[in-house]
C-alpha cells in the first residue's frame, strides 16, 4: 500500500559502539593508551569487561600497543592496597586508581613482575614478627584478578627477590637456614618451586638480603655482613666496597638502561663501574633538598620518583603522595643529569593519625 | 599496468567503477579476481554495503592505489621525500575521517571488515580511539550510544569510589 514503507526497509544502522563486532571493538580499544582504561571500564558493564579482557590485551600485543603500566601499593596504617597510575578525563593530571586488592594481612612482602603479573612473596603474617610467610599472591595486571601460587618452601621475611628468565629467585630471610635451603627458585611456567643450591657457605650465613639485576648479573648484599657480592661465571664473587656502600636495603633504587641509580642520604647517586664510584645524579637538588623520596622505579627509560607530605588544610589534616617523571640526559661528558618533567599530586588521604600511617610500599612497571 | 575496470554494485543498487588495482585493496575482491569469478560485464554485487559508504570505500582505495604505485617508482626517493609524502597521506586520512559523522565511521568500519581492507580497518579504528580517550564516563556513553547498564546501586557505589572521573 502506498505510503507505508517496511520499518525494516533501511538497515539497521550502527550508532554505538558496542553493536560493533567483537574483533571491531577490540582492535578500537587496543590502540586506546591504558591510561584511559580506568575511566572506561566506569562507563558500561559490557564495556568494562572488553577492558579486564585477555582478549584486548592480546590484540593490543598483535598490533604493537603495549605500554608500560605503573602500579603501587600504599600501606594505610594496617591494610595495604594496590593502585594504578591514570589519566583524569579531560586533564593531564595522573592519578592513582584503587584496584581491588585481597584483603592482605602480610607486612614486608616482596614484590616482583614477571611478565603481565605481580608476584607478592612472603613477609610477615598478620603484622606479627614472629610469624613469617612462605606466601605467594599473584594479581593478573590485565584483569586486576588475584589468585594464591604455590608456598615457598621455606616462610621468609626481608630475603632477598629477583627475577631472571621467567623465574623467581629468593634468597635468605630466615635464620640459620641451611646452604641447601638458603635460594629456592619459582619456575613461573610451570608454577613449581625448587631449591637451588649454589655454593657458598660465605653468603648464605645471612638473614636479610637484597639484591639488584645490573650488566648482566645479579648483585646481592647482606645486609648482616654488609657485604655485596655478585654472580660471576656460576660462583659468588665479593665487589668493591665502594659499590656495597652506596646501596642497602633502606634504601631505594632501579636500573635504567644498564645504569644503577640508588636513592641514598637525599641524593640519587648512579654507579660508574669503569671507575667503581658512586656519582651524584645532576640537575634533582632542589627536587630531593625539599622532599624525602621514598620510593624509585624505572619507567620505559624514565625515572619516576615518589613522596608523601603531611599537612593540615584548614580543620583536618590531609596526606598527599607526589609523583615526579624525571628524563634522563646522558652528557658527552660521562655526566648523567635527571630532568624533572612534572610533578603532581597522585593521591590524597584525609585524617590519618600521622605521617607514617601512609607509606609507599611497591611501585612497580609491568609491560602490556 | 591494469587499467581494467572492474564494476561493483552496492546493497541500494548503485553501480561503481574502479580499476582493478584499487579494488584489489580489498582482499575478498582480489581473491574473487584470483579465482576468476569475476565477469567482465557484470557488476560484483556487495550486500553488505549502502551505496553512500561504497562511494567512501573507492575514494580510499582510489587514493590509495595512487600512493603505492608512487612506492614502487620512486624506491630510492629521499628520506624527506618520503616524510613529506607520508604527511600528505596522513594529512589527507585525517581529513577523510574528519569529514564524517561517527555513525558514518562505523558504517564504514563494517564495510572495510566486510571487504577485508586492513590498512581502511586500522585507520577507522585508530579514529575512532582517538576520539574516545580522554573524555569522563558520561560522555563516552552519550558520544558513542552506549547504554550505562549499571543498577542504580552499583551506579552510587562506582561514583563514591570514582570520584576522580566524573569531575
Amino acid at each position: 500500500m502506498k505510503g507505508e514503507e517496511p520499518p525494516c526497509k533501511r538497515r539497521r544502522v550502527t550508532n554505538s559502539l558496542l553493536m560493533l563486532p567483537d574483533d571491531l571493538i577490540l582492535n578500537c580499544l587496543a590502540r586506546v593508551s591504558r591510561l584511559y582504561y580506568p575511566t572506561l571500564s566506569l562507563v558500561s558493564k559490557k564495556l568494562r569487561s572488553f577492558i579486564a579482557s585477555i582478549d584486548l590485551y592480546q590484540t593490543r600485543t598483535l598490533l604493537g600497543r603495549t605500554e608500560n603500566c605503573l602500579y603501587v601499593c600504599l600501606r594505610q596504617s594496617n591494610s595495604l592496597g594496590w593502585f594504578t597510575l591514570c589519566r583524569r578525563p579531560n586533564s593531564s593530571k595522573m592519578i592513582f586508581v584503587p584496584i581491588p586488592t585481597l584483603n592482605f594481612s602480610l607486612v614486608l612482602d616482596a614484590a616482583v613482575v614477571v611478565g603481565p603479573n605481580i608476584y607478592t612473596i612472603g613477609g610477615y603474617m598478620n603484622n606479627n614478627i614472629n610469624a613469617s610467610s612462605n606466601v605467594v599472591k599473584v594479581m593478573d595486571c590485565r584483569t586486576h584478578i588475584w589468585r594464591e601460587a604455590p608456598s615457598m618452601h621455606v616462610a621468609r621475611v626481608f630475603q632477598s627477590t629477583f627475577v631472571f628468565d621467567g623465574k623467581i629467585y629468593v634468597t635468605g630471610g630466615r635464620n640459620n637456614l641451611n646452604s641447601t635451603k638458603w635460594m629456592e627458585v619459582f619456575d613461573t611456567k610451570t608454577q613449581t618451586w625448587e631449591f637451588s643450591h649454589i655454593p657458598s657457605e660465605e653468603i648464605s650465613k645471612g638473614f636479610a638480603y637484597e639484591s639488584v639485576w645490573y650488566e648482566g648479573t645479579i648483585y646481592m648484599k647482606s645486609r648482616d655482613q654488609n657485604v655485596t657480592y655478585k654472580m660471576h661465571q656460576g660462583k659468588w664473587k665479593r665487589v668493591h666496597p665502594t659499590m656495597n656502600e652506596g646501596w642497602g636495603l633502606s634504601s631505594s633504587h632501579c636500573v635504567i638502561d644498564n645504569v644503577f641509580y640508588c636513592y641514598i642520604d637525599g641524593k640519587i647517586n648512579w654507579y660508574d663501574s669503569k671507575k667503581e664510584l658512586w656519582i651524584t645524579l645532576k640537575g634533582l637538588e632542589r627536587l630531593l633538598f625539599e622532599h624525602y623520596v621514598g620510593t624509585m622505579v624505572g619507567y620505559g627509560g624514565k625515572m619516576v620518583v615518589f613522596w608523601t607530605e603531611y599537612a593540615y588544610v584548614k580543620n583536618y589534616k590531609e596526606t598527599t603522595v607526589w609523583c615526579a617523571e624525571i628524563a634522563i640526559e646522558k652528557r658527552e661528558n660521562g655526566e648523567i643529569w635527571g630532568m624533572v618533567q612534572g610533578f603532581d599530586v597522585v593521591y590524597t588521604i584525609s585524617n590519618i593519625p600521622n605521617m607514617n600511617a601512609l607509606s609507599l610500599v611497591h611501585a612497580l612497571v609491568t609491560t602490556i | 599496468m591494469s587499467s581494467n575496470m572492474i564494476m561493483l554494485k552496492s546493497s541500494d543498487g548503485a553501480s561503481f567503477e574502479i580499476e582493478e588495482a584499487a579494488a584489489r585493496k580489498s582482499k575478498i575482491i582480489a581473491n574473487m579476481i584470483e579465482v576468476e569469478c569475476v565477469d567482465e560485464d557484470k557488476a560484483i554485487p556487495l550486500q553488505n554495503v549502502t551505496g553512500n559508504i561504497l562511494a567512501l570505500v573507492i575514494e580510499y582505495c582510489n587514493k590509495h592505489i595512487v600512493d603505492d604505485d608512487d612506492d614502487v617508482a620512486t624506491e630510492e626517493a629521499s628520506e624527506e621525500e618520503e616524510e613529506a609524502k607520508k604527511k600528505k597521506v596522513d594529512d589527507w586520512e585525517a581529513e577523510f575521517m574528519n569529514s564524517m559523522s561517527l555513525e558514518t565511521m562505523f558504517e564504514l568500519l563494517l564495510a572495510a571488515n566486510y571487504l577485508n581492507i586492513k590498512s581502511l580497518i586500522d585507520l577507522v579504528c585508530q579514529t575512532i580511539a582517538n576520539n574516545i580517550k580522554d573524555k569522563t564516563p558520561e560522555e563516552v556513553r552519550k558520544i558513542f550510544s552506549i547504554e550505562n547498564d549499571f543498577t542504580p546501586e552499583e551506579e552510587e557505589e562506582i561514583r563514591k569510589e570514582n570520584a576522580w572521573a566524573f569531575g
